[in-house]
C-alpha cells in the first residue's frame, strides 16, 4: 500500500489534463491527499474477481427515431444569452491555436 | 395571516385544507416564505436557501387557479425546496459552486417541469455541496448549512439544504439528488424521511451530474407517505433521458405481508456507540413485533466505498470538464485560450470538487485506467451480483444510514478521507444501482437524530416504500 | 529516386529500397434529420449562425444525450455493404478533451467496441468503422474566434483502414470508391470542400518491406490532417513519402518524428503542427449516459435485413454495365458519378435488345444529354428513358439521321414529349420508304442530263452529288444511304 505517492509532478500533469491553474500551496495539500485517498482505494487490488460474474444489463438497446426536430431556434435565445461573450450570434473565444 | 401548523403537516392534509378552501396557496406559501425569512433576518440562520425564485407570485396564481378550475392534484400548492443543481429555466442554478454563481438556467428539469405540471411551487434553491461533492454542505461556496436540530453541527450532504429547509419548516418536501447517500445521510442526521429510488426510476435530465451511473433526483419530507408522493409523481422514462428503465419494469408489485431482513452485521461494528444503542435497539423493536431479522456476512460490502471513490471521481472528472467558462458561468480571462480554460476552472472549482477531478483524472490515465478504473468497474459487477443473491433471500438490507451523529461543523476540515467514510452503509445501493430509504429512529429527547436505512433490490421501491411506511412515520 | 510501383522506391544515394505504407482515417457526416444525440436539425450548412442548438448540443449543465437509431444504422449499413461484421455489443465511449467547440470537453464516440470491424473496399482492408459526434465550427479572426453550434454532435462515422495502401493513387481511388458508396447509400453527401468527408492520411516508409501485420517494422508514422480534396490527399501523400525518404537518406537535414502535420497549398509541402502541450490522453471510458447494445435482440440490425435495404451497390453496377451491356469504362463512371444519367440508361436499355443499341444509347447519354446539361437551358427530368429508347430505335431503323436525333433529343430536354410526336411535328422523319423516294429519283434524274451522262461515263462520285439533291428535295427527310441505294439502281 505504501508503494502509492503521488508526486507534485503528478499532480502537475494531472492538472494540465484537467485544465486546472493551481498554487503552489493546493498542489502540495492535494499530492498528500491524493496519495492518502489512493492508499485507501488500493485496497481492490487485492479483491479476486469471480469467473461467473455475467453482467446484467437491465436497460439495453435504447434509441429514439430520427425524427419531430425541434423548431429552428427554439432554444437559441437562452442558449445566446448565457453565453458570455458573442458577436453576431456567435460565440467569442480567445483565440484559438493549435493547442 | 393565517396561522397553519407547519410542523406536523403532510401533503394530503395540506392538499384537504386547501381544497375545502381552509386557506389559500398564498396562505400556505406565504407561512413557508415567513419561516425562510426570519432564519435569515436572524443573521446566522441554518442557510437552507441560497436564493428564493422569482416566479413564486406566477406560480400561486396558476396553482390557485387550479383549485378553482378544479384541475388541482396533490401536488398543486404544494411548496418544495430545489436542489442547487437541478435546473430550473431562468433561474439562478449555481450548484453552489463559484463557476456558476450567476448562471441562469436555460431549461428545465424534467422533474421540475412534471412537478410544475401538476401546480407545485417552488420556494427556491436548497444549498449543497458543491456539485453536491460532499456529505456536509461544507464545501459549498456559499457557507454550510446547519442542523436544525442542532446549530452548532452540519445538516449533512450534500443535500443539505434540502433535507434542512424540510426539518425546519422552509417547505413541505424538497428535492435533493443521491450519489452517494446525499438525501440519505442528511436525512438520518436532521431526523427526516431521504429515499432514494432505483437507478433510472427517475430522469435525471436536468440534473447536474456528479457521477451519471450513480445518481438520482430523490425526495425527502417528513413523512415516508410525503415521499412517496413526490417519488410517484416524478418516476418515469423521459425523452430526454435515456437511462431511465422501461415503463413495463414497473408494473409488479412487489409489496409483501412478511418481510426478511438482513443484517451485515460487521460492517456496523465500526459505528459510534451512540448509532449503534440506537441501531440494535431499533432492530430488537422490529423483532418483537415479528419481523424475521437475520445477521449475516457480505463481505464485497467492506469494498464497496473504495470501489465507488475510484468510479465516482473518475465519472466526476469527465461531468466537470464542461465547466469552462467558454458557454456559460463564471469565465477568468488569461493571457490566453489555455490560460483562461486553466484560470476559470481554478478560480471557479472549490477544493473538494478539483480533488475528485484530479482523482478521476489520475484513475482514467493511461497506465492507471486497468489498475483502478476498470477493476472498480468489473467489481461493480461483482457487487451487484453478489446483492442480487442476497435480495433472492431477503426482502431487505438494513443499516444505520450513517456511522456517526451529525458532526461538529468544521470537525472534518482537511481530512477528506474521514468524510469519505460516512458514506460506508449509503455508497452501496448507488454502486450497485438499487433503492434505499432512510427513516428517522425512534430516539429520546434531547438526543441527536439517527436514522435507519432499508436497501432493497432493483425495482423493489415499492416495496421499500412499504416497509418503511409500516416502520416509521 | 527511382519508383517502382509496388515494388517500393529505390534511394538515390544508398540504394536501399523504401515501402511505402499509408492508412487512411476517413470522417463522413451522416445525413440525417436530425442530430446524434439530440433533436436539432442536421442542418449545419443552410442556417444562421447557432440556429439548430439545443441544451445537448451546447454541454449545458445536466442534459443528456439520446441515441439517433437512424444514424446508427446508417453505419451498420455501410458495414453490411462492405463485407465488414456488425458488432453484436456495443457501446459508446466518452474521449476526453478541452477545446472550445467540443462543448462538453468530452466527444461521445467509440473505443473499444465499434458498431463495424473489418470488411473491405478496392482491395483495402478495413480496420473497423465507429459512430461518434461532430465538433461545432470554429471561425478564427485575428485575434479572438468564433463558435457555431449549428454542426456539434452531427452524427459522424470514422472508418479506419489497415496500413495496407502503398501509393497516392491506390488512396485516391479508395476515398472515391468510398465517397460513391456513401452517396450510392445515400447516408451521406460526402462533400470534401464542405467537410461532409474529411480525409486523414498516416504514412511512413520502411525498408521492411509491406505490412505484415507486424506493426514493429514499419516505419515513423507521420499523420497528414485536413486534406480537402482528392489531388490534395495524392499530393500529400507523395510529399510526405519523399519528404521521409529524403531524412532516412541523408539528403535532407530534417528530423522524422511522429507527428500531425498540415498541408500547404500555396507552398505545395506539408508542415508540422505544433506538438501539443500535454501528451494525448483521452482517458476514454464507457459513457454512463449511454445505456449498451446487443444487436442480437432486434431483428432489425441483423445482416439479412441490413442487406435488404441496401441499393444496388457501386461495383455491382459496375460489373452489370459491363457484363450485359458491355458499355465504355468511361460511360460506366460518368453513370456511377451521375445516377440521373444512369437511371435513365437503366429506364431506356430496358427497351433495347443488341449490344448496337445500348452503345449508341450511352453515347447518347454520357456526351450528347451530358452536353446539352451543361450548355443548354432545359431539365433533365424531361427526358424519359424510355422515350429515348424509342430513339435510338428510330436511328436504328433509319428513320432519324444523327442530325435529326440530336434536334430530336434537344426539343425533349427543353419541353419534354414522345420521340414520335416529336419527329413527326418537327419532320425530323427519314424518308426511306422507296416507292416514295423513287419518283424523286426519278424526277431529278430527268432534271439533270448532263451529270447523269458524265456519271454513266464513270463519274461515280457524283451519286454524292445526286444523294444531295435527293437530300435537297426532301427537304432533309430521307434516308441518303437508301438514296444512294436507288440512285446507283436508277442510273445503271
Amino acid at each position: 500500500m505504501s508503494d502509492i505517492k503521488i508526486t507534485k509532478g503528478q499532480v502537475e500533469y494531472l492538472a494540465s489534463l484537467a485544465q486546472l491553474e493551481l498554487t503552489r500551496q493546493e498542489m502540495e495539500k492535494f499530492a498528500s491527499q491524493l496519495t492518502s485517498i489512493l492508499q485507501y482505494v488500493n485496497r481492490i487490488k487485492d479483491v479476486e474477481l469471480s469467473d461467473d460474474v455475467q453482467r446484467n444489463f437491465n436497460n439495453v438497446n435504447t434509441f429514439r427515431n430520427d425524427d419531430n426536430p425541434h423548431k429552428a431556434g427554439e432554444h437559441r435565445d437562452a442558449i445566446l444569452e448565457a453565453m458570455p461573450e458573442t458577436k453576431d450570434n456567435l460565440l467569442v473565444v480567445k483565440k484559438i491555436l493549435n493547442n | 395571516m393565517v396561522d397553519i401548523d407547519l410542523q406536523d403537516l403532510t401533503i394530503r392534509e395540506a392538499h384537504k385544507a386547501l381544497k375545502a378552501g381552509e386557506y389559500s396557496v398564498r396562505d400556505l406559501v406565504d407561512a413557508y416564505l415567513a419561516n425562510i425569512e426570519k432564519d435569515n433576518k436572524k443573521g446566522k440562520g441554518i442557510n437552507a436557501y441560497l436564493h428564493l425564485f422569482t416566479d413564486i407570485d406566477e406560480r400561486v396564481e396558476i396553482a390557485q387557479k387550479m383549485f378553482a378550475e378544479g384541475s388541482a392534484t396533490e401536488l398543486t400548492g404544494i411548496p418544495v425546496g430545489l436542489k442547487a443543481i437541478i435546473a430550473k429555466k431562468g433561474q439562478i442554478t449555481n450548484a453552489s459552486s463559484k463557476i456558476l454563481e450567476h448562471y441562469k438556467a436555460t431549461y428545465s428539469a424534467t422533474v421540475v417541469e412534471k412537478l410544475e405540471k401538476q401546480g407545485v411551487i417552488f420556494l427556491g434553491s436548497t444549498n449543497t455541496d458543491e456539485f453536491a461533492m460532499g456529505a456536509s454542505t461544507e464545501n459549498s461556496a456559499f457557507g454550510v448549512t446547519k442542523n436544525p436540530v442542532d446549530t452548532s453541527r452540519i445538516a449533512g450532504g450534500s443535500s443539505g439544504g434540502s433535507v434542512a429547509a424540510v426539518a425546519a419548516n422552509m417547505c413541505l418536501v424538497a428535492l435533493g439528488t443521491d450519489t452517494g447517500g446525499s438525501i440519505r445521510e442528511p436525512a438520518s442526521f436532521c431526523g427526516v424521511v431521504g429515499m432514494r429510488p432505483t437507478y433510472g426510476a427517475v430522469s435525471r435530465y436536468g440534473a447536474m451530474p456528479m457521477g451519471s451511473s450513480f445518481d438520482q433526483i430523490s425526495p425527502t419530507a417528513k413523512t415516508v407517505e410525503d415521499v412517496q408522493i413526490v417519488f410517484e409523481a416524478m418516476r418515469g422514462t423521459d425523452d430526454y433521458d435515456m437511462t431511465v428503465l422501461p415503463e413495463d419494469t414497473w408494473q409488479k408489485d412487489n409489496t409483501k405481508d412478511k418481510y426478511k431482513i438482513a443484517i451485515p452485521r460487521s460492517l456496523i461494528d465500526g459505528s459510534s456507540d451512540e448509532v449503534k444503542a440506537v441501531f440494535n435497539s431499533f432492530v430488537e423493536k422490529i423483532r418483537t413485533e415479528g419481523y424475521d431479522v437475520e445477521d449475516i456476512n457480505i463481505p464485497i460490502l467492506k469494498e464497496v466505498l473504495a470501489i465507488y471513490y475510484i468510479l465516482i471521481p473518475a465519472e466526476v472528472s469527465s461531468n466537470l470538464a464542461r465547466y469552462d467558462g467558454m458557454r456559460y458561468g463564471s469565465k477568468v480571462d488569461g493571457d490566453n485560450l489555455w490560460d483562461t480554460y486553466k484560470k476559470t476552472r481554478g478560480q471557479g472549482f472549490g477544493d473538494e470538487v478539483k480533488r475528485r477531478i484530479m482523482l478521476g483524472t489520475y484513475v482514467l490515465s493511461a497506465g492507471y485506467a486497468d489498475k483502478y478504473y476498470e477493476k472498480a468497474l468489473a467489481l461493480r459487477e461483482e457487487l451487484k451480483s453478489e446483492l442480487a443473491k442476497v435480495y433472492e433471500k431477503y426482502d431487505f438490507i438494513l443499516t444505520p444510514t450513517a456511522p456517526v451523529v451529525a458532526p461538529k461543523i468544521g470537525s472534518m476540515e482537511g481530512d477528506p478521507l474521514t468524510e469519505y467514510l460516512m458514506d460506508i452503509f449509503t455508497v452501496t445501493a448507488n454502486t450497485a444501482q438499487t433503492c434505499a430509504i432512510s427513516i428517522p429512529a425512534k430516539v429520546c429527547e434531547g438526543k441527536l437524530p439517527v436514522g435507519v436505512q432499508f436497501m432493497s433490490a432493483q425495482e423493489n421501491d415499492d416495496a421499500l416504500l412499504d416497509i418503511a411506511k409500516k416502520l416509521g412515520r | 529516386m527511382t519508383k517502382q510501383e509496388d515494388k517500393g522506391i529505390i534511394g538515390n544515394k544508398t540504394g536501399k529500397v523504401y515501402y511505402p505504407t499509408i492508412g487512411l482515417e476517413i470522417h463522413a457526416e451522416m445525413k440525417t434529420q436530425t442530430k446524434m444525440f439530440c433533436r436539432c436539425k442536421n442542418d449545419p450548412f443552410n442556417s444562421e449562425p447557432n440556429t439548430h442548438i439545443c441544451p445537448v448540443c451546447t454541454g449545458q449543465p445536466g442534459a443528456l444525450p439520446f441515441v439517433n437509431k437512424q444514424a446508427v444504422k446508417n453505419v451498420m449499413r455501410v458495414g453490411v455493404a462492405l463485407g465488414s461484421s456488425l458488432a453484436d455489443f456495443s457501446e459508446f465511449d466518452r474521449k476526453n478533451y478541452f477545446y472550445p467547440d467540443i462543448p462538453k470537453a468530452y466527444q461521445i464516440s467509440q473505443y473499444q467496441y465499434p458498431l463495424v470491424s473489418g470488411g473491405s473496399l478496392v482491395g483495402v482492408e478495413l480496420e473497423r468503422i465507429h459512430m461518434e459526434e461532430d465538433t461545432a465550427t470554429s471561425i478564427h479572426k485575428t485575434n479572438y474566434s468564433l463558435v457555431d453550434f449549428n454542426r456539434s454532435s452531427v452524427p459522424l462515422m470514422e472508418l479506419v483502414t489497415m496500413p495496407v495502401i502503398h501509393s497516392a493513387d491506390k488512396a485516391i481511388e479508395f476515398a472515391r470508391e468510398l465517397q460513391l458508396l456513401l452517396r450510392t447509400l445515400g447516408v451521406s453527401d460526402a462533400n470534401l470542400e464542405k467537410g461532409e468527408m474529411r480525409i486523414e492520411a498516416n504514412i511512413s516508409v520502411s525498408t521492411n518491406g509491406h505490412f505484415d501485420g507486424d506493426f514493429s517494422k514499419l516505419g515513423t508514422k507521420t499523420e497528414v490532417k485536413n486534406l480537402n480534396s482528392f489531388k490534395v490527399v495524392g499530393q500529400a501523400i507523395d510529399f510526405e513519402v519523399a519528404r521521409h525518404i529524403a531524412i532516412l537518406e541523408g539528403e535532407s537535414d530534417g528530423e522524422l518524428i511522429q507527428e500531425t502535420r498540415g498541408w500547404d497549398e500555396n507552398k505545395q509541402a506539408t508542415f508540422s503542427q505544433r506538438s501539443k502541450e500535454t501528451a494525448d490522453d483521452y482517458r476514454y471510458f464507457p459513457d454512463p449516459d449511454i445505456p449498451k447494445y446487443r444487436f442480437s435482440d432486434l431483428p432489425e440490425f441483423s445482416v439479412d435485413v441490413l442487406k435488404e435495404s441496401l441499393p444496388e451497390l457501386p461495383w455491382e453496377k459496375r460489373e452489370r454495365y459491363k457484363v450485359a451491356y458491355g458499355i465504355k469504362n468511361e460511360d460506366i463512371d460518368f453513370y456511377l458519378q451521375n445516377p440521373k444519367f444512369g437511371e435513365i440508361f437503366d429506364e431506356a436499355v430496358n427497351e433495347l435488345s443488341s449490344d448496337v443499341e445500348y452503345k449508341k444509347l450511352s453515347n447518347y447519354i454520357s456526351s450528347d444529354l451530358a452536353g446539352l446539361q451543361k450548355n443548354e437551358v432545359g431539365d433533365l427530368s424531361n427526358v424519359v428513358g424510355t422515350e429515348l429508347a424509342v430513339i435510338v430505335q428510330m436511328i436504328n431503323r433509319g428513320e432519324l439521321s444523327s442530325r435529326g436525333a440530336k434536334d430530336l433529343l434537344l426539343e425533349m430536354y427543353k419541353n419534354g414529349g414522345k420521340a414520335e410526336q416529336i419527329a413527326n411535328e418537327k419532320g425530323l422523319i427519314q424518308k426511306s420508304d422507296p416507292e416514295e423516294l423513287k419518283r424523286v429519283i426519278e424526277q431529278i434524274i430527268l432534271d439533270n442530263p448532263k451529270q447523269v451522262g458524265e456519271y454513266k461515263d464513270g463519274a461515280e462520285k457524283l451519286l454524292q452529288y445526286f444523294v444531295g439533291q435527293g437530300m435537297k428535295a426532301t427537304k432533309g427527310s430521307a434516308n441518303p444511304s437508301i438514296l444512294a441505294e436507288l440512285f446507283r439502281e436508277g442510273l445503271k
